[in-house]
């Protein structure tokens, strides 16, 4: 199969503008339910209930000074942010949002966003050590120690997916739901996924890397203009992509009755992220020792019992 | 000649490193530094750094006249500043004698009480926004407006108040006043229980606060640690019980104290504490008597000579305001004895060998105001 | 009267005189600079607290009086001890290894009226500047 020049464009800007849009909405979103679970209302003034507020905010962000600090590692303080933001646009090409609304069928399309969503920590490894900065540097060996907890846990989870779909293709996985959602037989698999991708996509109370009140603002604290936006962008981006596997893999995806298929995908994918954004609004923010113990001692053993107990089912 | 060095710490070459902990960082509140001897999260040793808000108060009250000194004091603590402003009234009031009309008495404890819930309230979310939690900042905020609201309606500010004079009060309160504290009291009770919902129960918040930055008995008396500090560690010491003053003995109410001494105890004295001071509010807004607001003071107020020690029980702790007077219009030595200051002096003590994040939120749970502190 | 004041005074050899006016003071002495320690000691012992230390400067007496505030968490036991020094070379013993608390009152004290703590455990600024040597709460200072 080849590929033209027009398709990756084509595709290239279509990916664009979802990474965008995505992200324009998801800040708006973030800040309206933050604003009504304080009592207040959030943006009002750019334009209807403050819709246009994050297209202003960012149009503000560009016209600012992109500051490297002199004591930095100038290549990785640049590389940085490029690299937290870049494996999304590879990530999203076997994402099945619809019955024909995707970019390439990829008979391992599962491992291969997994995979991918390992740069992100990448980046704010590399964020963390080239901005020489300490608090910076305790964000970014935070988001290391991080990363070890919570990945295995979350691998469990989507191999018991791929045992009982039988397949690495996100798509043969939803379509393995036709007949029910995988919620139904995996309930405590899909609650340990949840948390795993709230300590994948960094939020509270799993928000160790920034922890606003212990490390100012952790490994992005150098960081201002354009290549602060980049990582905001990186973030909104990879909660969708979560948003998006979780709805694959547990929700079936775009099957639904009555509406057509990628409304369905995105009422279920923004339905998830509204859920990691209640958590963040409510919950205080776990020690990162904690932290450690409910990945390594909790999550990991029940999803390995998890795995092992339907791997006995499905064999009988 | 070269500076002194700023801190007492040193990094040292196997793995250690010095991190500076503000002034500007949001989990001091305020301009506080500390530097800290870090191995890797752990912390070895702090060094607390004062005075990037010290401002001379105590020879300012030296040099102005016990009138003019006065929206001085109120500025040291900016979150219970009625209990500042009631120790150097009451100090004043002491050195000579004046008597204080029954009226002037009770609305100065309904005052200083919802001042203090206030304060406990502004902690409250302060607190929890030290552990992660944004949401409890504002919902508190929301309650601690009507209380701005009330007394902004009576003292004409926010949060500086200057509402008690030498023998009374500024100015009389209305019925007005008196049925919207009522209102006021009936709504916080029916809220409180939320905020307990909201954090009190929750699985993180234990997690985060049981058995961190256990003050033991016998430390917090060497340090002088006072106020909901102290009671969480199991003393029931409380000037307003100790040492009446301002007719306190008048009313019913409870020390709530806690044995384990860790934050959580910090904070549910605290939060029992807001329930004791609306039994106080109310019992003030029953018995209020009609009468005179202010007695007839000396337009200039010269004491006689002689010393007084006045001590308050702020949101913090114990206030001693201890003057000496020389017959003079202007006191000849003031000595604030502020809660903060003591409280804060125990905190390298509690955060050696804490992680970070526990630190923080020891810090946190000592509920100190820097500009208290630096005076 | 058996009050812990009373017990923590006897130990050291003062007698306990309670004061009369009401002015939120139970006791007030008047002591050696050589007794400091001990009176520490044993108020340390019947588990007093340290309020503060601080002093007060009276050039018309060429004299400056070292204050400490003392009080118990049983309530109403406010001690005044005053403890006279020379305005030309202030000093008195330090009691910070006896309440680990009064070392920063003890560096507030010294920075504001250049008292030396002998044996403190940290004798830098707290309030001042870290390089400042003036001593604003003198009655002689008048601005830097």
């Amino acid at each position: 199969m080849s590929i033209s020049p027009v398709t990756i464009v084509c595709y290239l800007l279509g990916i664009s503008a979802v990474v965008g849009l995505n992200a324009v909405i998801l800040v708006w979103l973030e800040r309206k339910v933050a604003g009504h679970m304080h009592f207040r209302y959030g943006p009002m003034e750019v334009g209807p209930h403050g819709l246009l507020q994050t297209l202003a905010d960012g149009i503000k962000l560009l016209g600012k000074q992109f500051l490297v600090p002199d004591a930095a590692d100038r290549p990785l303080f640049l590389l940085a942010p490029v690299v937290s933001l870049v494996p999304i646009f590879v990530a999203m090409v076997p994402l099945p949002l619809g019955e024909t609304l995707q970019a390439w069928e990829l008979n391992i399309g599962l491992l291969l966003v997994v995979a991918l969503g390992l740069l992100n920590t990448l980046g704010i490894l590399l964020a963390g050590w080239g901005s020489n900065n300490k608090y910076a540097l305790l964000g970014g060996s935070r988001a290391v120690a991080q990363i070890l907890a919570y990945k295995i846990p979350l691998l469990l989870c989507i191999l018991t997916i791929i045992m009982m779909a039988g397949s690495y293709s996100l798509r043969q996985i939803a379509l393995a739901q036709k007949d029910g959602w995988y919620i139904l037989y995996q309930p405590l698999l899909f609650i340990i996924y949840i948390v795993t991708i709230t300590l994948e996509t960094n939020r509270s109370p799993f928000d160790f890397s920034e922890a606003e009140s212990e490390l100012v603002a952790g490994f992005h604290i150098e960081y201002s203009a354009m290549g602060f936006s980049l990582f905001f962008l990186a973030e909104y981006s990879y909660m969708f992509i979560a948003a998006a596997l979780a709805s694959i893999l547990f929700l079936g995806g775009w099957q639904g009755p009555f509406l057509p298929g990628p409304v369905w995908s995105l009422l279920k994918l923004y339905g998830i992220i509204f859920l990691l954004m209640w958590f963040r609004w409510t919950f205080p923010r776990l020690r990162i020792d904690q932290m450690l113990h409910l990945g390594w001692k909790i999550l990991l053993p029940l999803a390995l019992v998890n795995f092992l107990v339907t791997a006995g089912v499905l064999a009988l | 000649m070269s500076a002194p060095p700023t801190y007492s710490l040193e990094s040292t070459d196997n793995g250690n490193f010095l991190l500076n902990l503000g002034p500007q960082h949001p989990g001091t509140h305020g301009v506080l530094r500390v530097v800290l001897q870090m191995d890797g999260e752990y912390i070895l040793a702090a060094d607390p750094v004062l005075g990037y808000g010290h401002r001379m108060q105590e020879k300012i009250a030296e040099n102005m006249t016990y009138l003019q000194a006065l929206p001085y004091v109120c500025r040291m603590d900016y979150l219970g500043a009625m209990s500042y402003s009631l120790a150097w009234v009451c100090a004043v009031e002491k050195l000579c004698s004046f008597e204080v009309p029954e009226r002037a008495v009770h609305v100065r404890v309904m005052a200083c009480e919802l001042n203090r819930i206030a304060s406990h309230l502004l902690w409250w979310g302060a607190y929890l926004l030290d552990l992660g939690a944004f949401t409890p900042f504002l919902q508190a905020f929301a309650d601690r407006e009507q209380i701005l609201d009330l007394l902004e309606y009576i003292t004409g500010s926010r949060l500086t108040y200057c509402y008690f004079r030498f023998g009374g009060l500024a100015a009389d309160v209305d019925d007005v006043f008196l049925r919207r504290v009522e209102d006021f009291v009936t709504g916080f009770r029916q809220r409180l229980p939320r905020y307990h919902d909201l954090v009190t129960g929750n699985v993180i918040f234990h997690h985060r606060s049981k058995d961190v930055g256990v003050i033991l008995p016998f430390e917090a008396a060497g340090y002088g640690v006072t106020g909901p500090c102290l009671r969480g560690s199991g003393f029931a010491y409380d000037v307003r019980k100790c040492e009446p003053y301002s007719g306190y003995d008048r009313f019913e109410f409870a020390v709530p104290a806690e044995q384990e001494g860790d934050c959580l105890a910090r904070y549910n004295v605290r939060m029992a504490e807001m329930e004791q001071s609306l039994a106080i509010i109310e019992q003030a807004v029953a018995t209020i008597p009609d009468g005179p607001y202010r007695a007839r003071v000396p337009r200039v107020i010269r004491p006689p000579a002689g010393e007084v020690a006045m001590a308050v029980e702020t949101p913090r702790g114990e206030l001693v305001i201890f003057m000496v007077s020389d017959g003079s219009t202007r006191p000849c030595r003031v000595k604030f004895r502020v809660p903060s200051f003591a409280n804060l002096s125990i905190f390298a003590r509690l955060a050696r060998g804490q992680l970070l994040a526990d630190a923080l939120a020891i810090l946190g749970s000592l509920d100190m105001v820097i500009p208290e502190v630096d005076r | 009267m058996n009050s812990p004041l009373a017990t923590a005074l006897a130990r050291i050899g003062i007698d306990y005189r309670p004061r009369v006016p009401a002015v939120g003071l139970r006791c007030s002495l008047h002591i050696l600079p050589e007794q400091i320690r001990s009176l520490a000691r044993s108020l340390a012992g019947e588990g007093f607290f340290i309020e503060t230390v601080t002093a007060e400067d009276m050039p018309e007496q060429n004299r400056m009086d070292g204050i400490y505030l003392f009080n118990h968490y049983e309530g109403d036991m406010r001690l005044l001890v005053r403890v006279t020094v020379s305005r030309s070379r202030p000093h008195l013993p330090s009691i910070g290894r006896i309440f680990p608390g009064a070392v920063w009152h003890e560096r507030e004290t010294a920075e504001m009226f250049g008292i030396t703590f002998d044996g403190c455990p940290d004798s830098r600024n707290l309030l001042l500047p870290e390089e400042a040597t003036f001593h604003p709460l003198r009655k002689d200072f008048t601005g830097v």
